[in-house]
């Protein structure tokens, strides 16, 4: 007899995890607004993001509503959309890959977008050049990705790892020649910091533009996350549980390709969260793609928030996000491991 | 239900071929097993059967539909296939790795319904795991996890069940328990079975038909106690063997002891 249901899960710490997720990116989301180098008092905050909604006898500058509504809510905004999207396409391609030590990168799109944005930046430096240049570049790789497995009849999932390998490791080097190009004064060391990843000069155009795109990813593969539970199965099986196992995989692909070369677009390469987030989203509600992909939504947008946090006020000088992506991301990671045993055996 | 393969020939590329001609019926609540040395293409005949993979000539024909005019999801609706290797990447519990199998049921954006979620737990009391349901698959036998497969194919209430060598890595016990519920799920819910083995012992116990490979296109299908017989495992099998009949409560039990090979 099943008294219990242990899909919907009746158990009430199953229960409280969801609200958890709202909550805490909630209070984080606050807090990132309040922080930075000029001061705002919260109260002033709450009152300026509300329009005077809240705390009306309270009177703040011009400046303060600029730095308020202008610099630090669109960064927040968008550290939240990227960080969110990269975990989904993460936990979309381990999915998929039935391997769980796959991440976004896998197929060569981040260094495809990389060179995209680097091109961007050597030939014109005008941010709608990169952005475009990057989305191209990305889906360009991951096209090449795609074609050259379909060369061979082997096993396609290994050979599309393959042809990953191959694929960003050309662009890897078209990277570095670009570099060479450069004017080393100038445009290298903007080239540079750029593939580092950062989040700074985020504006309402980046929202519009890039994060729109992004969101429509996330959409697209929420939709299909029942279906991630069938994909992550041997081909065989996928087959013969009666989907279109070839159709499934190109959209999924495709679409969090979209994701991930839209995220270089907007701030350059950061790494790990495609990687990290969907194993701690694992660890906290299972491993079932219907509420795994849920969860890497709160997740990961926290999670890049707290890192761009840390990357506008532990220092004086702006860190790169990759840098303290790794950093953070590393020890975590290896806590997770040493807790959990892995959580995904 | 009549499953039928008709003059069934499969070669790769433009090799030689693996099986020419074969062709065999199964009715509703029989069970036909599929015998053969390694690499013979007794895989590869199952996934033809299925349209997993494409004849090269002849069809097969699922109650006077031919498959490869059937739209995929309802063939997968009245066909279930369990593949030889499954290893576990991901822990799904039992239970939804069961509700899986209601995939071809189930539209692409969609999740699975409340009458999906009980269909899935119907399945696993009929195969005896409903005590499995809320633990993870890395977390039982390998006896439970082949039940579990069962319990997944049986979720999208096929009319034909196909099994690729299904007792393999199960230990003795539990490979009788699984042929005793195929025999059940054949006599009670009129289930044909295809099962390839590569025991003819298995086959001799369960199956009511028995379709025989042997390298070099060789092929031999009928009832099976016509075809399983000394001198056609010799023949196909190259080892020498003596059939035993062991008589317990009045019953006939037949066993096939391996005497030498070349």
């Amino acid at each position: 007899m099943v008294n219990k249901n242990p899909i919907d899960g009746k158990h009430p710490i199953i229960r409280t995890v969801p609200l958890l997720l709202i909550v805490l990116p909630g209070i984080i989301f606050f807090i990132s607004i309040c922080l930075g180098r000029y001061e705002v008092c919260p109260k002033k905050v709450l009152s300026i993001l509300t329009s005077g909604c809240l705390y009306p006898d309270i009177n703040y500058s011009d400046i303060e509503e600029m730095v308020i509504i202008n610099v630090r809510l669109p960064r927040v905004l968008l550290a939240m959309v990227v960080g969110s999207g990269l975990a989904v396409a993460g936990a979309a391609f381990q999915g998929l890959f039935g391997n769980p030590l796959v991440s976004p990168h896998i197929l060569g799109v981040t260094s495809g977008a990389g060179f995209g944005a680097a091109l961007g930046i050597l030939i014109s430096g005008h941010m709608g050049v990169v952005q475009f240049s990057a989305i191209a570049f990305g889906m360009t790789a991951v096209c090449l990705v795609y074609t050259i497995s379909h060369f061979s009849n082997g096993s396609r999932l290994f050979v599309l790892v393959l042809s990953g390998i191959i694929v960003g490791a050309l662009f890897t080097a078209l990277i570095s020649l670009v570099k060479l190009a450069a004017d080393p004064d100038d445009k290298l060391p903007s080239i540079v910091f750029w593939l580092m990843g950062s989040l700074s000069g985020a504006s309402y155009r980046d929202l519009i533009l890039g994060a729109s795109l992004i969101l429509v990813g996330v959409i697209i593969l929420l939709l299909l996350r029942w279906r991630m539970n069938i994909l992550s199965l041997s081909e065989e099986e996928a087959q013969s549980l009666g989907i279109n196992v070839q159709g499934l995989r190109l959209t999924v692909i495709a679409t969090a390709t979209l994701i991930t070369a839209s995220a270089v677009s907007l701030c350059g390469i950061i790494g790990w969260i495609g990687l990290i987030i969907p194993h701690v989203a694992r660890m906290v509600v299972g491993p079932d793609h219907k509420n795994l992909l849920p969860a890497c939504v709160p997740i990961g947008g926290f999670y890049l928030l707290l890192i761009d946090d840390m990357a506008r006020a532990a220092m004086p000088m702006e860190i790169p996000l990759s840098i303290l992506t790794a950093l953070v991301g590393a020890p975590f990671f290896a806590y997770l491991l040493r807790k959990t045993g892995g959580g995904w055996k | 239900m009549k499953l039928e393969v008709r003059e069934g020939s499969f070669q790769y590329g433009s090799g030689k071929a693996l099986f020419k001609n074969i062709s065999f019926s199964i009715k509703e609540g029989e069970i036909l097993t599929i015998l053969g040395p390694n690499g013979v293409g007794k895989t590869t005949l199952l996934k033809c059967v299925t349209g997993m993979m494409p004849w090269k000539y002849g069809k097969t024909i699922l109650d006077g539909t031919p498959l490869d005019t059937m739209k995929k999801t309802s063939i997968w609706q009245k066909i279930s296939y369990i593949p030889q290797s499954h290893n576990v990447v991901f822990p799904y519990k039992v239970l939804e790795m069961v509700l899986m199998g209601r995939a071809p049921y189930i539209n692409v954006f969609s999740m699975p319904s409340k009458k999906d979620i009980r269909m899935a737990e119907q399945t696993l009391e009929t195969v005896g795991i409903a005590h499995l349901a809320g633990k993870p698959c890395s977390k039982i036998s390998g006896g439970e996890l082949q039940l579990v497969l069962i319990a997944r194919a049986l979720a999208s209430e096929p009319l034909v069940l196909i099994l690729d060598e299904p007792e393999s890595h199960l230990d003795f016990r539990n490979q009788l328990t699984m042929f005793k519920l195929l025999q059940t799920l054949a006599e009670k819910k009129q289930l044909s079975c295809i099962i390839n083995t590569h025991y003819p012992d298995h086959a001799l116990r369960i199956s009511h038909k028995t379709l025989m490979l042997a390298h070099g296109n060789q092929h031999l299908f009928g009832k099976t106690r016509e075809v399983i017989n000394e001198a056609n495992i010799e023949s196909f099998f190259k080892v020498n063997t003596k059939i035993v009949t062991i008589k317990q409560n009045g019953k006939d039990i037949k066993s096939i002891v391996a005497l030498s090979h070349e």
